[in-house]
């Protein structure tokens, strides 16, 4: 892998916190970083996602465990989040798993459930940014269709045959096979099923409505 | 001032009084000193000789006019010698003998000066028996008859022929009973009587034709009494001399004028003064007392060397006087205004006009008296009425005395009580004879005695008032706490004191139950603050948890990083002593403690309530930012307490800024000073206050949190104002409020600086 040695990032605003939560993480293997606020851990995130996962406090001043969640899942620099709070209320525990936290811990917690949890977090990071990294490229692939070739592919993926597709475009049989076959090589599909899978990674591709009034 | 007028008048009327005094006194010693105007008398000897005996009345009267004449005279008493001859009881040749042998005795050595002689007998005596004895001695011889011999040669004799004015009495006597057709002759039958009824005879000779007249004298005494009560009442009945009766009956003419008077039914004249006052109505009199006053007159005047007079025989001559008893003259109704002028009236009863003068006088005295008295009585209320509002006062002053609650008291700067009220028997239990034996300072708690004498000695030196407080112990062992107003008066000191032991108890009292109170607020604002107090202690135990973890990895590494161990070792004690202070902080805060003043730093305390409010702040999302002067002065307080202030207002201006969106919960806390004031301001971003609402959240129970007991501001108002400060609320000019509160800096308190 070139990826590199994922890091665990350490967002609390209690300094002796974050220093024992370092110390622990490193005695265990890992990379740690800790950041005193949400403000200083998501500018980090802006220069460099590095993989790894956070290990986040919920109450935090300023932008706060749960906020800081939400920012990161809406931006590019999404990470796995392990929550550890001193005021384990049941209400952010909830909101925290709804909205995708690996695990939440009240402090103080034991070492090897929290170890656990990184682990599984760091792997749900590896698979994620691979995850990622394969829609991008999909993506990337998907790019290069013309858009006759992305209409064609969004017929194909649901399930329409050749026939149908040169009946709903108004091409001829022919034609469509040849645009099915430009498609299944641009976007490196061995076949149909591959490429629905493809499609399916990246979502409903953006500007592929239906023809309004064909 | 009509006072002041009073008492002038007063003043003016006892200077009249004093002088009536003084002029009354004299007029009686000018009389006395009047007759004291002959001298060289005293030493004359003079010698009185009685021709009877000496009781009868015409001599005492006589002796009694002669020897008053002759003591006022000069003659000394020593020198007058009386003799009574008793020649009547006593006729016989040897009795005279016996006479003579005792006046040679008596006299013979003796210098006569003057003989007085009384009756013809006397005379005899004195020149034929006595005639070598006392020869050539004056004699004034009183009451001789009319035809008897006086010798002229050898001696001075002065001769007395009295006068019996019968014909004179009888016209008297006519004219007061003007219709009398029978006239009684009472007399005696002795040789003297029979002498005057000789000359009566022959006066009323006249009158025997209009007048039936009856000598009585041929008749003893009981015969005439019986005869005179059948006389009819115009009758005038005449007494003359009354000796002896015709039995030998020895009488006196006042006797039988008495014995008339009680019988008679008709009036009695007479012709002798010592029968007026006896019964008779009066007459033209012969005053034996006259006689005397005369004689003695004439005895002076031969005495004092008066010459021969060329007249012989030397003659005495007194005259009978119209006299008359006032009473017998009402009894016979006889007119007083036919009696002649000048006519002497004894027994007169005054009616009111005669004794006008003296009515007047008397009435003059008597008011000029009344009106001293009353003077003095105006006087006299006066004192008392002063002497009463005094008295008044002073039983008001003793009433208030021993009514009042307090502990009045004066005591001597030796220590001892001099008077005591009764409260202090009611306070202290010992009796205020207990009290009073003993120095007052046996009776102070051990513990105050140096205060007390302090203020003792303050007292015997200085004139001040003073105050101080001490405590007393009671007969039954308790101590009262007694707050002393005591002022010094010479070597007194006058003293209040007022029992504040209840006062003092319930203060305490009211003190425990505020600070319980207070405690109680704090417990339940630690209740609401669990949660981030938790987390306040979770973080350095959570701390703890992960270094000691860490620790425990490396050591299980095959080349532990022992430099890294000991480094994490470290962070874990100060971890754990991180904990145990907030756990500190929380225990202090829960701990039910009593108000203890120390110096103490504001800041501090603001600081320490931030540290324990971090968690909550962080979970509320407040930002809490702070201003705090490390220039200000130390102020005296409670630390607890004001913590619990410094809580309360912080917590609130969270709970004002709950509908505030995140980010914009802001907390500023400041602290400066103002002169002699330290003040701390926490100002919040939240929604501010009604202002109506910023004096009424100070109340008790007034709260706008649905959980809120309502006690915390209240509380805090509470615990300032017993720091002597203040505790107010203002809304800020843009938005929220901001709470202040201000304490005194202690005079001696300098500025200390941030530890």
């Amino acid at each position: 892998m070139t990826e590199p040695h994922p890091t665990v990032f350490v967002v609390d605003d209690d300094a002796a916190v974050r220093k024992s939560l370092v110390r622990l993480l490193k005695s265990a293997g890992y990379h740690a970083e800790s950041f005193a606020s949400a403000d200083e851990f998501i500018e980090c995130r802006k220069r460099n996602s590095l993989p790894g996962c956070a290990l986040v406090d919920i109450q935090m001043p300023g932008i706060d465990g749960l906020q800081l969640q939400r920012e990161l899942i809406n931006s590019t620099h999404e990470i796995p989040i392990i929550f550890i709070t001193g005021y384990g209320d049941i209400p952010s525990s909830v909101k925290a798993m709804k909205a995708g936290a690996v695990d939440f811990f009240s402090k103080p917690f034991n070492d090897d459930d929290l170890l656990r949890a990184i682990r599984e977090a760091i792997q749900r990071d590896q698979r994620e940014r691979s995850e990622r990294a394969e829609r991008v490229s999909l993506a990337a692939r998907l790019a290069t269709l013309t858009p006759r070739e992305r209409e064609v592919l969004d017929l194909v993926v649901r399930g329409l045959l050749n026939k149908q597709i040169a009946a709903a475009l108004g091409a001829s049989e022919k034609t469509i096979k040849i645009h099915r076959g430009r498609v299944m090589a641009k976007m490196k599909a061995p076949s149909v099923a591959d490429l629905v899978r493809a499609a399916e990674k990246i979502g409903t591709p953006p500007g592929s409505p239906p023809p309004p009034d064909r | 001032m009509p006072t002041a007028r009073l008492e002038r008048w007063g003043k003016l009327f006892f200077l009249l009084c004093f002088l009536i005094l003084v002029f009354n006194g004299p007029w009686v010693g000018v009389n006395n000193a009047q007759v004291r105007l002959q001298t060289g008398l005293e030493t004359k000897s003079i010698l009185l000789l009685h021709s009877f005996e000496g009781n009868a009345p015409i001599f005492l009267e006589t002796d009694n006019g002669l020897s008053g004449r002759l003591l006022s005279g000069g003659i000394s008493r020593q020198n007058m010698f009386f003799e009574s001859l008793d020649l009547r009881r006593n006729p016989g040749p040897e009795h005279r003998k016996l006479l003579v042998e005792q006046m040679r005795m008596r006299y013979g050595h003796r210098k006569l000066d003057l003989i007085i002689t009384m009756y013809p007998e006397a005379l005899e005596f004195v020149l034929k028996d006595c005639g070598d004895l006392l020869p050539g001695i004056p004699i004034i011889a009183l009451y001789l008859p009319q035809r008897i011999d006086v010798p002229e040669k050898n001696r001075r004799i002065t001769a007395h022929f009295p006068t019996l004015d019968i014909i004179g009495t009888l016209e008297l006597a006519l004219k007061l009973v003007p219709g009398a057709k029978r006239l009684y002759v009472v007399s005696g039958a002795h040789e003297v009587d029979k002498r005057v009824e000789d000359q009566a005879r022959r006066d009323l000779k006249k009158w025997e034709p209009q007048l039936e007249v009856l000598y009585l004298s041929h008749m003893p005494l009981a015969d005439i009494l019986t005869a005179i009560s059948s006389a009819p009442p115009d009758s005038i009945i005449l007494l003359l001399g009354f000796s002896s009766d015709v039995a030998g009956n020895n009488q006196t003419s006042p006797e039988v004028a008495q014995q008339l008077s009680r019988v008679s039914k008709a009036p009695i004249f007479g012709i002798l003064d010592v029968a007026l006052g006896n019964g008779i109505a009066g007459g033209s009199l012969l005053s034996f007392k006259i006689v005397g006053d005369q004689a003695g007159e004439r005895a002076l005047e031969v005495l004092g060397g008066a010459k021969n007079p060329e007249i012989t025989p030397d003659v005495l001559v007194v005259p009978s006087l119209p006299m008359f008893d006032w009473r017998q003259l009402k009894r016979w109704n006889l007119s007083e205004s036919a009696l002649p002028e000048g006519s002497r009236i004894i027994n007169r009863e005054f009616t009111l006009w005669d004794l006008k003068y003296y009515i007047i006088a008397a009435l003059v005295f008597v008011l000029a008296q009344s009106l001293l008295i009353l003077m003095l009585l105006a006087q006299k209320r006066r004192r008392k009425s002063a002497e009463g509002s005094l008295r008044q006062k002073t039983d008001e002053l003793d009433r208030f005395f021993s009514v009042t609650l307090d502990l009045l008291c004066i005591a001597n700067t030796e220590g001892y009580f001099l008077r005591l009220n009764p409260a202090w028997e009611k306070v202290l239990g010992y009796s205020r004879k207990e009290l009073m034996a003993n120095r007052f300072w046996s009776f102070v708690h051990p513990d105050d005695l140096a205060g007390t004498q302090e203020a003792v000695s303050k007292l015997a030196s200085q004139r001040e008032l003073i105050h101080f407080e001490n405590r007393y112990r009671c007969k039954d062992g308790t101590d009262r706490l007694l707050e002393w107003t005591a002022a010094p008066a010479g070597e007194l000191i006058y003293a209040a004191a007022r029992d504040i032991t209840e006062r003092m108890e319930a203060e305490v009292e009211d003190r425990q139950r505020r600070d319980e109170l207070a405690h109680l607020a704090r417990i339940s604002t630690m209740g609401e603050l669990a949660g981030a107090l938790a987390h306040e202690i979770n973080q350095p135990l959570s701390a703890i948890m992960s270094n000691a973890q860490a620790a425990k990895r490396y050591l299980e590494a095959p080349n532990p990083d022992m430099g890294e161990v000991k480094e994490i070792l470290r962070d874990i004690v100060k971890e754990d002593a991180r904990a145990g202070e907030v756990i500190n902080r929380l225990r202090t805060l829960l701990k039910k403690s009593k108000t203890e003043l120390e110096p103490l730093d504001l800041n501090s305390v603001f600081q320490e309530t931030i540290g324990l409010l971090h968690s909550d702040a962080v979970i509320r999302d407040v930002k809490v930012t702070t201003e705090l002067d490390p220039w200000i002065s130390c102020v005296r307080g409670d630390r607890v307490q004001l913590q619990q202030v410094a809580l309360n207002l912080i917590l609130n201006a969270f709970e004002a800024m709950n509908e505030q969106s995140r980010g914009e919960k802001r907390v500023l806390i400041r602290t400066w000073q103002k002169g002699a004031e330290v003040l701390a301001a926490v100002a919040d971003s939240g929604g501010g206050l009604p202002a109506e609402e910023t004096e009424k959240i100070f109340k008790p129970f007034y709260t706008t949190k649905p959980q809120g007991l309502g006690m915390g501001l209240s509380i805090s108002r509470s615990i300032i104002n017993r720091h002597q400060g203040r505790i107010w609320v203002e809304n800020n000019p843009d938005r929220g409020a901001t709470f202040f509160m201000s304490l005194p800096v202690p005079a001696d308190e300098g500025i200390v600086s941030r530890k």
